[in-house]
């Protein structure tokens, strides 16, 4: 295949990633961090797409050169000719199936590896996974994953410092069960998010120091679990929530993987490294169809990826970050030339690998596999390219990493083979690629400018900032307290909404307290002098005292009170003229019979007041029962009307009567008509729900 | 709490440095007993918690009961002691009656509470689909070995179960619908104490491992080489490096195997419900099959015939003259039984040693285990309560402690729990029947498990679950961010809310829960909240917790009360008086408990 030419026509005019919005004209107003690159907010994400039980290569991408051959080595399987997708005007196809695969070819999104794999491959799935996983030779044994440890060799203080203000959020995001890709030399490095909506805290403490032994490291390993698993989990749980899908996914575990994944990533998860995977391609057997072989189980899976893998680019391209992401897929193995009787293929060697993304360089690397006349069954594909040179390519061109971490992660250094288009590659991740990049080397989280060049700033935790809240609704007794870390500047402080500048420097031991001030959103623009390009914004809001809240319920069987309280830390109760206070937010008491009247305030009056009234009937009384013709119930307390419902045995509503209460609190249900049997009645007032087991003769 | 930075800001307080730790806690190993020699230390309480703990599906009281006064002989006879296991029975009438039933599936259903397994299908429906099968059946047979397993009596059958199951598995409801999910589940509960190599011959013809990796379509001219490999790999000699067999060796082996068929029709459309596997002699590859230096060269002798079926039984003898098949299997249950991560030191002097008794005995687990059991090393306290807990035992622990299908039916409306209708006697009327209620209880239960990561007949692959054999994590692996949170929620659900049931006339939800007013009887000063809690660590945790998470605990037991009052309202409870107490005193219970099931001391055995 020819090399493209350096002026790629992208389809997506998202992939500009260094062309700056036209109306930032002044730097003195942009947001650092939104506007100029900054890889701490924003970088290359990637997402591993792992193929289980070892994807059928030679009917993923076939080489219509070797058609013949192959038709005699696998006839159980072949898929027609015709059928195939040809690329372009290469003597290579995709299954009928994958047509959106095709068609991001097209655009220049794709890139296939042919014959990936190792030497003196192994044939079990159990170990050439783990090869894959851990990143090993195959007569090597590594107990932890590659992804683990790059994550560890990147983030050498991970598990025990993270979550920290630079990495919030998770370093990297499984969905399905936890694998070995993400198992390190010391930890899990990733986050399980299976059901991302939910969020359910683990009430513990959480510094214990245990002993030194098997059983502390795993109660050790349990509490930072469990820490993590909180504090992740809110993270994750809102980023899915603001995240939205342009574009749904069909409704595969696949599908629902990558509709998870995209939906975080567009809720602003800056999570880098994702995986998510597809079992089912195992196929000993039915293969395929026995009539139709463009049909079966491997179409099934191929569509599959196909539909979910297309989704995810349209789902990046709306929400403009296509630009920043990788997906690869991988699989332990391809499977043998030759087809069984039972319609399947067996376990085999190397095979073709996809990788998709704006950035890559889309030229189909490797040679068409050759399939000699006359295959034996124990035949099979030799590896071009060692797996781990797409690893480390990925890690060079992708996740910027250099040759002495690479090494390290995979043990020795890999030839590069081309992922990432060169006019792409950006060695610092500062958004600017090197080869307009005038500092190459920016280090990591520094801002730069439209040449890579790094601009003054400082972090933003370089400012300890107070709000303090009125101490009552209406009153302007409201503060602002301001500090700076980095003390060696002369700073400015603006606030638009007073009209007012302030200086903060050595003279007020850079301490700053604005007082008396009144309820509202005040904003905070901070300057340092001697530095026009360098302006930090704060919005501040400060608030009044919440109103008292409180959540109640009555359990009228048990005659108990339950009340949630929010807004102070302490409680006054007033329950029939009886005085006590608490400090608990949750109260229970137990109510008495008749009409109670509970009060609930605060230490601040101006929080308001909650007042309830209960009424606690009394026990309902009827006669007779058995029953035969009416059976009349006395309905104490106050309720002007009552609703009955007569319920067989079996819960079946046979019959409702609104009846109005007399002064003499009877009313009488007629159940003459009723078959002998056993009825439930149902009796609802505003004050009373019982229910009544009434014997009918 | 509620801030993420805040958590941060804990984070900087736990200011551990976790490679050197690690590494320090690789170098200095606490065990200082590698002897298999009887062991012949005290046999007390933390003893037996320890045995109980890892022969059992869940420890808890009763079992620890059943140990009273025992010697450690006396209590390896009973836990070495097969288990009698009935039948699954018609436990669905009430979803499906006789009448309903035929009319769905055109064939007679047998009684409410009678065994159906050997009852044929109707062959006139899709082969192998939900429409012949259903769903009611499946329930039933679910229910069946959940049901048999919160009943187990003090022996490790079921436990030895699960390790077989872990082992050999397969996806027993696939295919063939009931019956054959019924006989593997049968066969590996039976054959615990038998020969593990008889139980090789019967598993390899098994219907389900036939179908589960293919043997049954492997064609003579392309034998299909999964089961083959497997059975190797990890059913008897284990993968390299350890084990050299080679690629050929699994291609001969697939050779000599070609040819076993499972009878569908037979299982699934006559009466009764026997294995009828045999041996298809047209599909069978004659020629001589030559294997590796790893099996000493040997050569089978192709047979044609219904003589070729006697290659399987020569495969195993194969298999199982090699050493490497009997330190592999001993290495396994060391891993179940004792601690999954490995030393030279362990290999050598434990592992080796039981891999002789093991083909000294015949190949049988269960005179492995005993001597395994009874060891010093075993008893060491380096291994005591170092394992985390499996789903199945962390939900059965809760379960059989605090008894809760002895409970009662509760109704949840919303928040708030009314009681009206709950006597049995009146609704839900189905529930009444025992039968009804365990079956709709282990739906619920199977679902919550499989929320945790297992589930027993749906392995998620032919190598069993990972926290079994994953190196270098093995049993961290069933703890992870998600399967933290989903614990917390099972304890919930099982100690507050109860197990949900069904839904009521009002549309309420009907849930079966423990009664802890009878909970507290069994304990002996649970007036003293603090003796209470000392009782509760004995009995849930074995060990002890930091005071400030007694501190905590404490608090959740008695709400806004002191411990005069508390003790009090515990009096009055024991004493039977109809008082204001009980329903304040059930709910702080459930609270305190609730919080015993996250503590990180609770997931460990």
């Amino acid at each position: 295949m020819k090399r493209r030419d350096f002026i790629h026509k992208l389809s997506h005019a998202a992939a500009s990633p260094f062309v700056l919005p036209p109306f930032i004209n002044d730097l003195r107003y942009a947001n650092p961090n939104s506007i100029l690159n900054n890889t701490a907010q924003r970088g290359n994400i990637i997402v591993l797409v792992k193929l289980n039980g070892g994807n059928d290569g030679l009917n993923t991408v076939i080489p219509l050169d070797q058609y013949q051959n192959l038709s005699a080595a696998r006839p159980h399987v072949i898929l027609p000719e015709n059928r195939i997708l040809q690329l372009g005007d290469q003597q290579l196809g995709l299954h009928p199936s994958l047509t959106n695969f095709k068609s991001l070819y097209d655009e220049g999104r794709m890139k296939i590896i042919q014959n990936v794999g190792y030497s003196n491959p192994d044939f079990s799935h159990f170990r050439s996974m783990d090869i894959w996983e851990t990143g090993a030779d195959a007569n090597q044994y590594l107990n932890s994953g590659w992804m683990g440890r790059y994550i560890e060799n990147q983030h050498p203080d991970f598990p025990q410092a993270f979550p920290n203000s630079d990495y919030p959020h998770p370093l990297s995001v499984e969905i399905g069960s936890p694998s070995l890709l993400f198992t390190g030399q010391s930890s899990f490095t990733s986050y399980i998010a299976q059901d991302p909506q939910n969020f359910e805290e683990i009430i513990n403490e959480f510094d214990n120091v245990y002993a030194n032994d098997k059983k502390g490291m795993k109660l050790d390993y349990i509490q930072l679990v469990s820490k993590q698993s909180n504090a992740y989990g809110r993270i994750i749980r809102d980023t899915y929530r603001s995240g939205t899908n342009a574009h749904g996914f069909n409704n595969s575990w696949l599908g629902q993987q990558f509709s998870i994944v995209s939906k975080l990533i567009s809720g602003g998860l800056n999570t880098r490294i994702y995986m998510v995977e597809l079992g089912g391609f195992d196929t000993h057997d039915t293969q395929v169809d026995i009539n139709d072989h463009t049909q079966g189980q491997h179409t099934e899976l191929m569509r599959q990826l196909n539909d979910t893998v297309f989704a995810f680019m349209r789902n990046m391209d709306a929400i403009g970050r296509s630009d920043d992401v990788l997906v690869m897929t991988y699989s332990e193995f391809g499977r043998t030339i030759v087809s069984n009787g039972s319609r399947g293929t067996d376990h085999g060697t190397a095979a073709p690998l996809f990788v998709f993304g704006n950035k890559v360089d889309p030229e189909i690397l490797g040679q068409n596999p050759v399939i000699p006349p006359n295959v034996r069954w124990q035949d099979n594909l030799e590896a071009e390219f060692d797996y781990r040179q797409i690893y480390s390519s990925v890690m060079a061109q992708w996740l910027n990493t250099e040759e002495t971490a690479r090494t390290q992660v995979l043990n020795r250094e890999f030839d590069q083979v081309s992922i990432i288009q060169d006019r792409y590659r950006d060695a610092d991740s500062d958004g600017v690629p090197n080869a307009i990049d005038l500092e190459p080397e920016t280090p990591r989280g520094a801002v730069v400018d439209l040449n890579g060049v790094q601009i003054f700033t400082l972090p933003t935790n370089n400012y300890t900032l107070q709000a303090t809240n009125l101490s009552c609704s209406g009153k302007t007794d409201g503060a602002i307290t301001i500090g700076v870390r980095d003390q060696s500047h002369e700073y400015r402080v603006e606030l638009p909404e007073l009209n007012q500048q302030f200086a903060l420097n050595a003279e007020n031991n850079h301490q700053l307290s604005i007082d008396e001030l009144a309820e509202g959103t005040y904003q905070l623009n901070i300057f340092v002098e001697g530095q026009s390009r360098y302006q930090q914004n704060f919005t501040l809001t400060i608030g009044a005292p919440p109103p008292l809240k409180a959540k109640t319920s009555v359990n009228y069987t048990k005659q108990r009170f339950s009340a949630n309280l929010s807004g102070a830390t302490r409680y006054h109760f007033e329950v029939n003229g009886k005085r006590f206070s608490t400090q608990q937010s949750a109260v229970e008491f137990d109510l008495q019979t008749g009409l109670n009247s509970i009060n609930i305030s605060t230490d601040k009056e101006c929080q308001g007041v909650v007042q309830k009234e209960v009424f606690i009937s009394e026990e309902l009384q009827f006669f007779p029962n058995p029953v035969i013709e009416d059976l009349n119930i006395i309905i104490p307390g106050q309720a002007q009307k009552a609703t009955l419902s007569i319920y067989q045995r079996n819960g079946r509503l046979l019959s409702t009567h609104q009846l109005a209460i007399s002064t003499s609190r009877m009313v009488r249900l007629p159940m003459g008509d009723l078959t002998p049997d056993l009825y439930l009645v149902k009796v609802a007032t505003a004050a009373v729900i019982k229910t009544l087991k009434v014997q009918k003769k | 709490m509620s801030n993420p930075l805040d958590l941060v800001k804990e984070f900087y307080t736990q200011d551990i440095d976790f490679k050197a730790l690690l590494e320090a806690k690789k170098s200095s190993r606490k065990i200082s007993n590698y002897s298999l020699a009887p062991y012949t230390g005290s046999f007390d309480t933390n003893e037996k918690r320890h045995l109980l703990n890892r022969t059992l599906v869940g420890n808890a009281k009763r079992h620890m009961d059943d140990l009273d006064n025992q010697s450690l002989d006396q209590a390896l006879d009973m836990l070495l002691t097969p288990e009698p296991l009935g039948e699954p029975v018609n436990n669905y009438y009430y979803r499906m009656n006789a009448q309903q039933y035929q009319e769905r599936y055109g064939i007679a259903d047998v009684a409410p509470g009678a065994p159906f397994i050997h009852r044929p299908y109707n062959r006139n429906l899709p082969p192998g689909s939900e429409e012949q099968f259903g769903s009611e059946r499946y329930d039933a047979i679910v229910s069946w070995y959940h049901n048999a397993i919160y009943n187990q009596q003090t022996s490790i059958n079921w436990k030895l179960f699960l390790f077989l199951h872990n082992l050999l598995p397969t996806r027993g409801f696939d295919f063939f619908g009931h019956k054959a999910a019924y006989n593997y589940t049968r066969l590996l509960y039976d054959s615990c104490f038998g020969s593990y190599k008889q139980l090789m011959y019967d598993i390899t013809i098994d219907s389900s491992m036939l179908n589960y990796l293919n043997l049954a379509l492997s064609q003579k001219d392309t034998p299909d080489e999964n089961y083959a490999r497997e059975v190797q790999e990890l059913f008897t000699v284990g993968k390299r490096p350890f084990s050299q067999f080679s690629e050929d060796d699994v291609r001969e082996i697939a050779r000599a195997l070609v040819g076993w068929n499972h009878d569908y029709e037979g299982l699934v459309y006559d009466e009764g419900h026997e294995e009828n596997s045999h041996f298809q002699d047209w599909n069978h590859d004659t020629g001589d099959k030559y294997f590796s230096s790893f099996y000493n060269n040997t050569v089978i002798r192709g047979r044609s015939g219904q003589a070729g079926a006697e290659e399987l039984a020569e495969v195993i003898d194969m298999l199982f003259e090699t050493e490497e098949s009997c330190i592999y299997i001993a290495r396994r249950l060391y891993q179940f039984f004792v601690y999954p991560n490995l030393t030279d030191q362990i290999e050598s002097e434990i592992i080796r040693p039981l891999a002789d008794v093991f083909r000294n005995s015949n190949f049988s687990l269960i005179e492995t285990l005993r001597v395994l059991l009874k060891s010093e090393h075993f008893f060491d306290t380096g291994n005591r309560n170092t394992m985390i807990l499996p789903p199945y035992e962390y939900v059965f622990k809760l379960m059989k402690e605090v008894q809760v299908l002895e409970g009662d039916l509760v109704h949840w409306d919303g928040n708030q729990l009314h009681d009206e209708l709950s006597e049995p006697e009146y609704f839900p009327e189905l529930l009444k029947d025992p039968l009804v209620a365990r079956s709709k209880a282990f739906q619920n239960i199977r679902w919550q498990i499989s929320q945790l990561g297992m589930q027993i007949n749906e392995p998620p692959s032919v190598s069993g679950w990972p926290a079994y054999y994953q190196e270098p994590v093995y049993d961290l692996f069933w703890i992870n961010s998600t399967t933290i949170k989903r614990r917390k929620s099972c304890a919930e659900n099982i100690l507050r809310w109860g197990i949900w049931m069904d839904y009521d006339i009002n549309n309420s939800s009907v849930n079966l829960k423990f009664n802890s007013i009878n909970f507290l009887r069994e304990f002996e000063h649970p007036q003293n909240i603090d003796q209470f809690i000392e009782e509760l660590n004995e009995r849930f945790l074995g060990m002890d917790i930091p005071q400030i998470t007694k501190d905590r605990i404490k608090r959740a037991f008695l709400g806004d009360v002191i411990p005069e009052h508390w003790e009090d309202a515990i009096q009055h409870i024991l004493s039977n008086e109809d008082n204001p107490y009980t329903a304040g005193i059930q709910y702080r219970i459930e609270n305190g408990l609730y919080l015993y099931a996250m503590l990180g001391e609770f997931h460990l055995h």
